[in-house]
């Protein structure tokens, strides 16, 4: 749609009278608007459909343990190694081939997306409820406590995450809580900033200033007219930060200081295959495809979300 | 000097709700300059006083830089005052905290300029006006609703349309949403920043009659802000005219439209477009030169003077004091050396 | 022969919510070193006809035609457009600030435009650029033709982006909204300039206002727009003076008038259609006071008023019903109540208070 179109489509709403009357009454607001976009948006209901397989894939994983026979930790010693000890290929017993010690790589790349959703999820969760906090008292309060919140967000972004974490697990040991602090804490500055920005803007407008002179607090005008500003673009950070937390999960996984073996995650996962990528392409590729995937399906609904939420930026121009 | 600029027109008979006293407000600039010591200010309002009469309005007029939404919130305790005073009601709450402040918050509302930014565009039209309650924590539940409710039908809105988000509604309607709002605790005094300018013609014909129908029926005081002087003719019982932080003129608003006595605002008067061919070819225009001056270094002497007509060389060194005409019983004050005589004004 | 010949011109854009009809059939002839003036709200398709014009209404379907010097600018194309825009006709906005480049000299900016469509050297192009500096009244120009443009006020602005305009010496000038950002006092000696310079260089002007006042000052005929049509189309003094469509008849009245201070203003009940849902007949008839029967079905077409010569009026009241004031109001009313079936009166004053209900 033209730029002109959207301008000449904003100060016009139909008078009150012409409408039909349960949908009149019924306000489409913002949310509203921006849900029927997307559920018109055939990459957002391809990606959350892959995204919803994959979930759904983690939920129910013991089950599918159940179904196929055996678990994520079983050693098939006879029938998933060769007689030289290297790795089956995919088979009707084996969909993704085994690895290494003769486990099944489909129901460990399955009970690999349990840990990575898990990590995607609260890490990046943890990292927005404290980033919009921080953010909304920084671009809010301004002055002292802008100065401060604003270096620390600065001085947090500009530490180099990999020699902290490998440093950080050298002295407490890796497990999954730490892996989820370490990427939480640093990933929530750089939410913080975003919604510091908006803030800055928002609390410019005249209807902060309306509720200001109708006597509200700063804890009200924060949370109540902010605040709700902010959610857009906050949750669609989200769902670009969730596929970033996944690969930082790999990445710690992958250099063995995230969440150790025998829990098999798609990070250690791809580190055990290293070895055997010439031998045994599947150990490597199923891991890295389900990786990769995942990424990509938050990436595309990520950008879905964007764009219902404002729909004249973006693709079209 | 303090006291000479006083509003000079003390009205004894008429009983004063909002009176300012020498009220002044300065902004910081941020510039680059940060060793230079000195930090330069923005002169947005400095020294104005003036008398509001309970349920009458007044008309702040000025271009860009004068300082009329700065005074606004002043007077509404949005901002803090560099220094001066705001007495409402008889009480000085121009050093009020906030906490103190919120009985005031009841008694004076707002109304703003832009249609579009002054309501939050991810509330409900209903929970915006609303607002008022929540906060002073008046009515519940379905009392709460019925008193939105009257409210719309009050300014005109369908009471049914409480659910609907703000970007539903045109920008007159969305302004009624805004007076709604303000009217909700039942204030006394309604400061109107440029209520109607970004209305289109046959809309805002529609708000000022609005803002006047509400003004009778519930005895409302205005401050009403305006950039030019062809709406608040038909608002304003009196008219100060603004330039630059300072008030130049003021008069009844019969009075300054037929005798205008300072050149800025004959040179307002002149430059509004009257709809009428025939007026319009026949007039002469005041042209000013340039452009409004920095806020941040005003002119000395009387700002006005590097853009006036009729400025002399005192005007460059001398500050002229708001004051009553000699002989002048309709407290009509301005503060120029040579003020236009009856003759001079345009036609 | 007229210098800018609009027939039937309609411009739409395709929409998620459905085709938005901005314009709707205008028809208008501009003649040399006139000035038309186009009055509307916002929303009436006044900016975007005349953007389509121009060919700067970007994913618009436009159909008729606009002849500039017998040439059709409609279906031209974008090289051709690009060598008349500018050089023949030039246009100014109402924002001149995003108009400007920020990151260019104002100087440079107006020699770029010179040398696009002219072989000067840089030289002869620069003075060229501080001749038309101080030709808009931009004080020291020498200096001033350095500047960025943040480092012009607002009233400065729009005088340099009028020297960027008449650069090149163009027949026809487009104004859409010129002074509405600006004070005035600033307002005052921006229409004063145009006027000077389109009386010094014969150029015809076109316009474009919601500020009634500014088109009493400065056109020659005047075209008022709605929903993205014409509803009349006079010469100003017919327009003002002899109105004969209600539209024009209520903006005129709903403005605030000299020596009323006190009395109500007069505004023209409910608000503007929108144009994904036009009104079925005559687009105004739900705000309109004298709405009959057949305004609801029939749209009218533009035809002859008597106000004066060439004046034409897209309404069903009798052409001679022109004019302001109570007489002739209480004249319509007369002729509204006879077009009205008892039946059907109730539901147009129903209608003609929408936001009121």
């Amino acid at each position: 749609m033209s730029q002109l179109a959207a301008e000449l489509l904003e100060p016009i709403t139909p008078p009150s009278g012409q409408v039909v009357a349960s949908e009149a009454i019924q306000g489409r607001g913002p949310w509203q608007l921006a849900w029927a976009r997307l559920r018109r948006d055939k990459v957002a209901i391809g990606s959350s459909l892959v995204i919803a397989v994959i979930a759904l894939a983690a939920i129910f994983a013991p089950l599918i343990a159940r179904l196929i026979g055996h678990g994520p930790d079983t050693q098939f010693q006879s029938t998933g190694l060769s007689p030289q000890g290297i790795p089956v290929g995919p088979s009707t017993s084996f969909f993704f081939g085994t690895d290494d010690l003769g486990r099944d790589v489909f129901i460990r790349v399955i009970y690999g997306a349990r840990i990575s959703l898990l990590v995607g999820v609260i890490a990046s969760g943890m990292a927005i409820i404290v980033g919009v906090v921080v953010g909304l008292a920084a671009g809010y309060l301004g002055r002292a406590a802008d100065t401060v919140l604003s270096r620390l967000m600065d001085v947090i972004l500009s530490l180099p995450f990999l020699v902290f974490a490998i440093a950080l697990v050298s002295v407490v040991g890796p497990s999954l809580t730490i892996t989820v602090a370490v990427i939480a804490f640093f990933s929530w500055a750089s939410v913080g900033r975003i919604v510091r920005g908006q803030v800055l803007s928002i609390k410019e407008k005249e209807f902060v200033e309306a509720a200001r002179s109708l006597g509200a607090g700063d804890l009200r005008i924060m949370f109540v007219e902010i605040l709700p500003n902010v959610l857009a673009p906050t949750i669609v950070y989200a769902t670009l930060l969730i596929p970033l937390a996944i690969v930082f999960e790999a990445t710690l996984s992958f250099l063995g200081i995230g969440v150790i073996p025998p829990t098999p995650t798609w990070g250690n996962m791809l580190s055990e295959a290293m070895p055997f990528y010439r031998v045994a392409w599947w150990f490597v590729a199923f891991p890295g495809l389900a990786l990769v995937v995942t990424t990509v399906a938050f990436n595309l609904l990520g950008d879905s979300i964007r764009d219902a939420f404002d729909p004249r930026g973006s693709r079209s121009s | 000097m303090t006291a000479e600029l006083r509003d000079p027109s003390p009205r004894t008979d008429e009983d004063v709700l909002l009176r300012l006293e020498e009220v002044v407000k300065y902004f910081p600039v941020t510039s680059a300059k940060v060793f230079r010591g000195k930090r330069d200010h923005v002169h947005a309002v400095d020294g104005v006083s003036l008398d509001v009469a309970r349920g009458k309005t007044i008309a702040l007029v000025g271009e860009t830089g004068c300082g009329k939404s700065t005074l606004a919130r002043c007077i509404t305790r949005l901002y803090d005052l560099t220094s001066g005073k705001v007495v409402f009601d008889g009480e000085d709450i121009s050093n009020h905290s906030r906490r103190r402040l919120r009985p005031y918050r009841r008694k004076m509302q707002m109304i703003f300029q832009d249609p579009y930014g002054s309501l939050n565009p991810r509330r409900r039209v209903g929970s915006i006006i609303a607002d008022a309650f929540t906060i002073h924590g008046v009515a519940e539940g379905e009392e709460r609703k019925a008193k939105v409710q009257e409210l719309m039908e009050l300014v005109g809105l369908n009471p049914e349309h409480f659910n609907r988000f703000p970007a539903e509604f045109s920008g007159g309607q969305r302004q009624r949403i805004g007076i709604a709002r303000a009217l909700a605790l039942h204030p006394q005094l309604v400061v109107c920043d440029e209520p109607v300018s970004a209305l289109d013609v046959s809309i805002q014909a529609q708000v000022i009659n609005l803002l006047a129908d509400l003004q009778d029926e519930l005895g409302l005081t205005y401050v009403f802000i305006a950039h030019d002087l062809s709406v608040v003719r038909h608002v304003s019982d009196r008219i100060a005219v603004m330039y630059l932080g300072r008030i130049v003129e003021i008069a009844d608003t019969d009075d300054l439209y037929a005798r205008p006595r300072h050149p800025y605002t004959n040179a307002l008067l002149s430059a509004v477009p009257v709809p009428d061919p025939d007026v319009a070819s026949r007039r002469e225009r005041v042209l000013l030169v340039g452009d409004v001056p920095s806020p941040i270094h005003p002119p000395t002497g009387c700002r006005f003077h590097p853009r006036c007509p009729r400025a002399q060389e005192v005007c460059a060194v001398e500050d002229p004091v708001l004051s009553l005409q000699q002989g002048d019983r309709t407290g009509h004050a301005v503060a120029c050396h040579f003020p236009l005589t009856d003759g001079e004004a345009h036609a | 022969m007229a210098l800018l010949e609009v027939d039937d011109l309609r411009v739409s854009f395709s929409t998620p919510d459905g085709v938005l009809q901005a314009v709707r059939g205008v028809s208008f002839s501009v003649d040399p070193g006139q000035t038309l003036g186009v009055v509307g709200e916002s929303g009436s398709g006044k900016s975007v006809s005349m953007q389509a014009i121009l060919g700067l209404s970007q994913g618009a379907r436009v159909s008729g035609s606009a002849r500039f010097e017998g040439r059709d600018l409609v279906g031209m194309s974008a090289g051709e457009l690009r060598r008349v825009r500018g050089a023949q006709i030039a246009m100014i906005f109402q924002d001149p600030l995003s108009s400007l480049h920020p990151h260019y000299r104002v100087g440079w900016q107006i020699m770029e435009m010179i040398r696009a469509h002219d072989k000067v050297a840089k030289k002869q192009a620069r003075r060229r650029a501080v001749e038309l500096l101080s030709l808009v009244g931009i004080p020291t120009p020498e200096q001033r033709v350095d500047d960025f443009p943040h480092q012009f006020s607002g009233g400065m602005r729009q005088r340099a982006m009028i020297a960027m305009a008449l650069a090149l010496n163009p027949k026809l000038l487009i104004a859409d909204e010129p002074t509405t950002a600006l004070d005035v006092t600033v307002q005052a000696q921006i229409l004063e300039l145009i006027q000077r310079l389109q009386k010094e260089f014969g150029t015809a002007v076109v316009m474009i206002t919601h500020d009634l006042g500014i088109i009493a000052d400065v056109a020659d005929k005047v075209m008022v727009m709605y929903a993205g049509k014409p509803m009349e189309y006079a010469d100003k003094r017919t327009m003002y003076y002899k109105a004969h469509h209600p539209y024009t008849v209520g903006l005129i009245e709903s403005l605030p008038q000299q020596g009323a201070a006190g009395d109500r203003l007069r505004p023209i009940p409910g608000l503007p259609p929108s144009l994904l849902r036009v009104p079925t007949g005559c687009p105004f008839h739900p705000r309109c006071r004298y709405a009959m029967d057949r305004c609801v079905v029939d749209e009218p077409p533009m035809q002859e008023a008597s106000g004066g010569a060439a004046h034409r009026s897209a309404c069903w009241l009798p052409p001679d019903l022109v004019g302001l004031g109570p007489d002739v109001a209480l004249r319509r009313e007369q002729v509204a109540e006879s077009g009205r079936d008892a039946s059907a009166q109730t539901a147009t004053v129903a209608q003609s208070q929408p936001g009121r209900r």
